[in-house]
């Protein structure tokens, strides 16, 4: 156990050391990039996956980050509330520093409801331009990307969900008042 | 003499010399560099940082370089503040080239570049440098923050945001959320570098192996 959590830290370290050439953040109203990644429950996903939902939000995430780890449960929340109304939810881990057998472990101990992906190659997150765990992007049923930035504003004390918000004017077919915010987290680290 | 007195007096050598080696702080070789986590070992880095005792922790016993800090303070010049507040401290510097780290406790290579910081403002204070810390934790972590920053030796100003992490924090700062990110300043207080481990896309935006030879650059010009 104090060996993994060990590796964790270690994993963790290296991850936003060694910086990687930087990424620009997809464009707002540009396609959302496809991708392919395995999932923890062992199934491919790509944007076909998200095929007929009215929006998707991509989550690049990690185990180990503690802004992350810190909004786990609002992520679960969101999943819930939202895969009711046809929105998708999907967690993507980049960090080449852990691996699937670890996102499972996580998957099972704190319950998720969503798909849990391993972007192994870091193809997703260079795509989308995805700097930092927690970073955000919102996609419109055409695809398109309608919102990118941070869940909400606040770890501690969040006020503006960008993100419910977004979600909510693309499901009423609106363009969200805010559609661009500054992610905060830790750094991502790709191969 | 006989041969006991030349063993006393080889021995009191050896003692001396022991003693001025371990006032003279680590040696040049020890010193952390600019991005060194890249190579250093993780695991140790990551526990030394831990632990706040990182490489330039090891000399915080020392007085303070300068003359205008007169006295040693073991407590640490902390305040809860916002950009404001920054503003202030960065313009009570005119006339020094000002280095901001923005870090976090939970940031593990900002906790494992901090010593860097440290060492800067130690080993550059005479020629100009001030250093300002601020920190994107929670106001409420003021104690946890507190105390890194007394075990790093951070004889320096460092404010706490009042915003905590998030965008507000991201925004009134004018950072791009991301941290460790380091702004420096010339002597005629003008932004001009930033670093960061992924600098394109930031306005003058470097990498930050490449924050010494900046320091030492404006460090070089004189204040027009």
């Amino acid at each position: 156990m104090l060996r993994k959590m060990l590796l964790g830290v270690m994993v963790a370290a290296l991850t936003v050391i060694i910086g990687q050439a930087a990424r620009a953040e997809v464009e707002v109203g540009a396609a959302g990039p496809d991708f392919k990644a395995k999932g923890v429950d062992g199934k491919d996903y790509s944007l076909d996956s998200s095929k007929g939902a009215k929006a998707t939000v991509l989550c690049f995430t990690c185990n180990n980050c503690p802004v992350a780890v810190a909004y786990e449960d609002r992520f679960i929340e969101f999943a819930k509330k939202y895969g009711e109304k046809g929105v998708k939810f999907v967690a993507v881990n980049c960090n080449t520093t852990e691996d699937l057998d670890a996102m499972k472990q996580r998957a099972e101990e704190k319950g998720f409801t969503f798909p849990y992906i391993y972007d192994e190659s870091g193809a997703a997150a260079r795509g989308y331009g995805a700097r930092v765990t927690p970073h955000l992007f919102v996609l419109d049923s055409n695809g398109k990307v309608a919102y990118r930035g941070a869940f909400d504003d606040s770890q501690s004390n969040p006020s503006k969900k960008y993100v419910e918000d977004a979600v909510n004017a693309v499901l009423s077919g609106k363009s969200p008042a805010v559609s661009s915010t500054k992610a905060f987290g830790c750094g991502i680290k790709l191969k | 003499m006989s041969t006991q007195w030349k063993h006393l007096l080889s021995l009191g050598a050896l003692f001396l010399g022991g003693v001025m080696l371990g006032c003279t702080g680590p040696p040049a070789g020890d010193s952390p560099r600019a991005g060194d986590g890249t190579t250093a070992s993780p695991v140790a880095s990551s526990e030394a940082a831990a632990r706040g005792d990182g490489p330039a922790a090891a000399g915080s016993g020392t007085a303070p370089l300068a003359a205008d800090d007169s006295a040693p303070t073991p407590a640490v010049r902390l305040q809860v503040g916002g950009e404001e507040e920054l503003r202030q401290l960065i313009e009570s510097h005119r006339g020094k080239v000002v280095l901001v780290d923005f870090w976090a406790t939970w940031c593990i290579p900002c906790v494992q570049q901090f010593p860097h910081t440290v060492q800067l403002s130690r080993t550059r204070r005479d020629q100009g440098l001030a250093v300002i810390s601020v920190s994107m934790d929670e106001p409420s972590s003021e104690a946890a923050v507190r105390q890194f920053l007394s075990r790093q030796g951070a004889d320096f100003d460092n404010l706490l945001g009042k915003y905590g992490a998030g965008t507000q924090f991201a925004e009134a700062f004018e950072i791009r959320g991301d941290v460790p990110c380091y702004k420096l300043y010339d002597r005629s207080g003008r932004l001009r570098y930033q670093f960061s481990a992924e600098p394109e896309g930031l306005e003058n935006g470097k990498p930050i192996s490449e924050m010494d030879q900046h320091v030492e650059e404006l460090l070089a010009e004189t204040d027009s």
